[in-house]
């Protein structure tokens, strides 16, 4: 077994990670983060910064807690009615689960895409027009525009131009997934989230939403939760591994550049992890 | 011949079984819809020959032993339209709640059981409640819109637990992806949720519609009256006393003689005929409503 070292290796050989970014400004700073659903701990203590226009993976074996780390960061486990954030966690400096702040305003700044795609039963340029309608930034010929430019920046314009009245559910499950992207940018929000975005696609679909994570984070702040290794080591700057122990609470073990935590680990858990000896 | 794909005897007795469960089931379709078939033959046998122009388009003549039906097809199409405008806003509004807001727990199970049970209360007992709440509490005079309100107290039932069926059967993932765009839980429910259910909640409304055509208890008991020639204009209509075919129908069986057997089951045709108006044009609504979500 060469190991999992080996390929992301190989990868960095072939220039598909990028190199350690220089620091930028903190968009999104966690401090002792911890997330309960009723009186069960799901996650514990996470302190971390997520720098802007770059790439951050957060990994780790199911049940540690990422995805639900991730949607506080929209203030999506709001929905839950017994779920409750402990810490601070800030973003652009202001404590996002401070009284004054309402989860909807700060779900504008900060989007998101699921695991499986969502796409709202309605036609393409509909699903694209209507967060922008609904939110009031644009009308008419403005309208139009941005529904053009969201889905040429979600690389999906070339495929759905000629056909942007048929229903968004109609599109192959990877187009979906560009199509909720491309939602999610007709917003203009600052950070994406992304919950294991690739989860339902397969391999030819999940390679074109990668590149696409590539360019956006030239404009965009991107926080990308997967269970997948080689993903991680293609798209991001920057990797957080969570790991949640015998009691199931997720805490954060290792956060460093993505060159860093594939190939020089500070830790031996991560290391057992990115080696595929575990997970 | 046989070769290695050779059905066992085995797989012969599986493949016996199999044709047997499917035939019993084509066989309990055939038992179901086979009544209903002989029925509307039946009353189409029966009252076909009544069906006249006069029959239709007249007002009645000699205490409805002669001349038409015009005001009581009027009125109950009035009653109807009015009985959905009560119950469907109020159910639809109250199923949202329920399914969208109200948290979960012990108070929402007892709500939510008390609703279905009142699906089951008898129609007789909504007529009672409608005349006690009109008559006693608000002191208002029998008439056609207290007709429709009973009606629609009953039909609440069904109407709220369909479009709440309706409503939770909408994927999650389609409201979160509005809620994360950051548009409000109001506009999510109106413009996301809302549209997905509207088919499950129209089948709801069309069902608890067609159940209230054919009451005859609940407006017995808040007055309803026979054929008479009233003014059909809408809102003097509504203020008039309830006319209607259910009851129409009720009232000549009764009545014995005098009344020509096959005027009985004309009127039957009528009301099959006016439910079946009712249910095509909503399924039309609903159709097109549909393919323009879908555009």
């Amino acid at each position: 077994m060469i190991g999992r070292v080996g390929e992301v290796a190989q990868a960095m050989a072939d220039g598909s990670v990028r190199p350690n970014p220089a620091d930028g400004n903190v968009v999104i700073r966690l401090e002792d983060v911890g997330v309960w659903y009723g009186s069960a701990q799901a996650v514990e203590g996470v302190t971390f910064d997520i720098y802007e226009h770059s790439t951050t993976a957060l990994i780790g074996p199911s049940g540690c807690g990422k995805s639900t780390l991730l949607r506080c960061f929209n203030r999506m486990n709001d929905l839950i009615p017994e779920a409750r954030v402990t810490g601070k966690i800030e973003i652009d400096g202001v404590d996002i689960y401070d009284r004054a702040v309402d989860p909807v305003q700060l779900r504008r700044q900060v989007g998101m895409v699921f695991q499986k795609p969502n796409p709202f039963p309605m036609s393409i340029k509909e699903n694209i027009a209507f967060g922008p309608k609904r939110l009031g930034l644009a009308k008419g010929r403005q309208l139009n525009e941005l529904v053009e430019k969201a889905l040429r920046d979600a690389a999906l314009w070339d495929e759905v131009k000629d056909k942007l009245d048929m229903p968004g559910t109609a599109l192959s499950g990877g187009q979906q997934q560009r199509l909720c992207i491309a939602r999610t940018l007709a917003i203009r929000p600052q950070v994406i989230l992304m919950d294991e975005p690739c989860s339902a696609l397969d391999p030819v679909a999940t390679l074109k939403i990668e590149d696409l994570i590539g360019e956006l984070a030239k404009d965009y702040t991107i926080v990308i939760v997967t269970h997948n290794m080689q993903q991680a080591a293609r798209v991001s700057n920057r990797t957080a591994y969570m790991l949640a122990g015998e009691e199931r609470v997720g805490h954060l073990i290792e956060y460093d550049t993505t060159e860093q935590i594939f190939t020089r680990p500070k830790d031996q858990r991560t290391e057992d992890y990115v080696t595929g000896r575990f997970g | 011949m046989s070769t290695a794909f050779a059905p066992t005897p085995q797989i012969r007795r599986k493949r016996l079984l199999q044709t047997v469960v499917f035939g019993s089931t084509v066989l309990a379709t055939i038992v179901v819809a086979l009544p209903v078939a002989i029925v509307i033959e039946y009353v189409v046998s029966h009252g076909a020959s009544a069906i006249t122009p006069e029959f239709l388009f007249d007002g009645p003549a000699r205490a409805g032993r002669e001349g038409g039906f015009w005001p009581v097809i009027v009125l109950t199409m009035y009653g109807l339209v009015l009985a959905a405008a009560f119950a469907v806003p109020t159910g639809v509004a109250c199923a949202i709640y329920l399914a969208e807001y109200a948290r979960a727990g012990l108070l929402l199970r007892i709500v939510n059981l008390t609703i279905v049970n009142l699906a089951g209360v008898p129609s007789i007992v909504y007529g009672l409640f409608g005349a006690a709440f009109f008559f006693d509490v608000l002191n208002v005079e029998k008439s056609l819109w207290v007709a429709s309100a009973t009606l629609a107290t009953q039909a609440l039932a069904i109407v709220i637990t369909s479009a709440r069926e309706a409503l939770i059967a909408v994927p999650p993932g389609i409201r979160e992806g509005s809620l994360a765009l950051g548009v409000s839980k109001l506009r999510t429910t109106l413009f996301v949720t809302l549209p997905q259910a509207f088919p499950g909640i129209v089948t709801g409304v069309l069902l608890a519609i067609s159940r209230a055509a054919g009451e005859t208890a609940p407006i017995l008991v808040v007055g309803a009256i026979l054929a008479t020639n009233v003014d059909l204009n809408p809102i003097d209509a509504m203020q008039g006393r309830a006319q209607m075919l259910s009851f129409e129908l009720y009232g000549r069986i009764t009545e014995g003689l005098g009344f020509e057997e096959n005027r009985k089951w004309g009127i039957a045709l009528v009301l099959l005929t006016v439910v079946l108006i009712f249910n095509i044009s909503a399924l039309v609504l609903r159709y097109r409503i549909q393919s323009r979500s879908r555009r």
